[in-house]
């Protein structure tokens, strides 16, 4: 019970780029910028997957970032809960079915929120996030 | 009334050295234009990752699991032993030394435990900050060598007994205390110095691949670390306001407001400053306090030899 509170309140996020056109990207990063600021609900970007709770995927998942994408994932300890940013990663758009795409995203490693839009809006990102942050706390 | 005391400096350190971190980053946010996190963040950050099970590298040598433990309990027996003000339960005789000596050790062994991990960035970070410790060094023996010309006592008491009788030692000893301020700026890696800690550059610094518990102890033993440093700086400011020494109670107030102060100026330099080069903050580092404290022990020398 606490400890669905503390992990409620303190949300640290890991960014990966799963071979995304840097759309999602921009608006991560404008996600974290002070007009926006997730820092007053304890959200913070961390440059470590070890460090994080949340990771943010972008991208349809190419065949090169797939090994690496199963690398971070389990790298980061659990509890643990993953993000599809961006319509690459939820259903990987108008990449589906390309020949350097492995993805969905949900199809390599189970995904807990996903956040429409190409690119979603940094608010949309944000409430996504916190989504996962409920999640995260109802996680054993 | 001994064991009370202990007590007290106990909790006491704990719950000051969390609310100073969160102080810092509500005032960084503040003045960075944001609402901010709320001031007990830090303390929830570290109760979630006491929580989450750690996740190793595949190379972990013993040197990585132990660190974070044995830079904690250096750092947490350097925060017991610095006096609150004039209640000093543990305090002894040179004490200064082995403060200093103690947060040394502790800043050593977490950087070796970065090292330890393999990680290319801590790499980096683990060079970077034994570069600035090891710049610092040398400023530091000129800290001590003034407090002690000044007052005659290497003890924090002593020394802020000697302060009390004599206030005009503050006008000698001035530029000691902006030495020991940039001093403690530069140990806590805070912004102009952030060599070790740049996020943009190296990630999170020494720390990158901890996860859990030990990161929990490690960034513990960073607020213990700005604690000890700002509050031996806030002891050495306390006789300016408290005239005696029987003044308990009244004296650890002051010294807790002294320390607000001392926080607050410390983050307006935090946010208003941007990272120097890491050859850059050597020199400032190096060269700043080294000459403010040549200044103060000169000034101490001929004081003395004029009378």
């Amino acid at each position: 019970m606490l400890r669905g509170k503390i992990l409620k309140r303190s949300i640290w996020v890991y960014h990966f780029n799963a071979g995304a056109c840097n759309g999602c990207d921009i608006e991560i990063t404008a996600s974290f910028t002070p007009r926006f600021d997730a820092e007053r609900f304890g959200v913070k970007l961390v440059g470590s997957p070890r460090h994080a709770d949340v990771l943010l995927v972008t991208g349809p998942v190419t065949r090169q970032a797939l090994p690496r994408l199963k690398r971070v994932y389990e790298m980061m300890p659990d509890p643990k809960v993953v993000v599809a940013v961006g319509t690459c990663a939820c259903s990987c758009g108008i990449f589906k079915g390309g020949p350097g795409v492995a993805g969905p995203l949900d199809s390599i490693i189970p995904v807990d929120v996903y956040v429409f839009g190409c690119p979603p809006r940094p608010q949309n990102i944000l409430k996504g996030i916190l989504e996962a942050a409920q999640k995260l706390s109802e996680k054993r | 009334m001994y064991w009370e005391s202990v007590v007290f400096i106990i909790v006491y350190v704990f719950a000051v050295c969390f609310l100073l971190a969160g102080i810092r980053r509500k005032l960084k946010a503040r003045i960075q234009g944001r609402v901010g996190p709320p001031v007990l963040q830090p303390f929830y950050d570290f109760l979630k990752l006491l929580t989450k099970n750690a996740s190793l590298p595949k190379n972990a040598s013993w040197v990585y699991i132990y660190a974070p433990v044995i830079g904690l309990s250096f750092a947490f027996v350097a925060a017991v032993i610095t006096p609150l003000a004039y209640l000093g339960p543990l305090a002894f005789a040179g004490d200064v030394i082995v403060i200093f000596l103690l947060l040394a050790a502790s800043s050593v062994s977490l950087i070796l435990g970065g090292l330890a991990s393999s990680n290319p960035y801590s790499g980096i970070a683990a060079s970077r900050g034994l570069i600035l410790l090891i710049g610092m060094e040398v400023p530091l023996a000129l800290f001590v060598s003034s407090l002690y010309l000044a007052t005659g006592s290497l003890d924090i008491e002593g020394i802020m007994e000697e302060l009390v009788h004599q206030r005009i030692l503050y006008v000698y000893l001035a530029p000691t205390l902006v030495a020991l301020m940039v001093y403690a700026i530069g140990k806590t890696w805070t912004n102009p110095f952030s060599i070790p800690n740049a996020e943009t550059e190296i990630m999170e610094g020494p720390m990158i691949e901890y996860s859990g518990g030990m990161l929990a102890m490690a960034e513990l033993s960073h607020f213990l670390e700005l604690y000890v440093l700002v509050g031996l700086l806030a002891d050495m400011l306390t006789p300016l306001v408290i005239s005696d020494p029987v003044f308990k109670v009244a004296s650890v107030l002051a010294y807790t407001v002294i320390l607000l102060v001392l926080i607050v100026v410390m983050s307006v330099i935090d946010s208003i400053f941007a990272r120097l080069r890491a050859d850059q903050a050597l020199k400032v580092l190096f060269i700043l306090p080294t000459i403010l404290s040549i200044f103060s022990v000169l000034s101490l020398i001929i004081m003395r030899w004029m009378l």
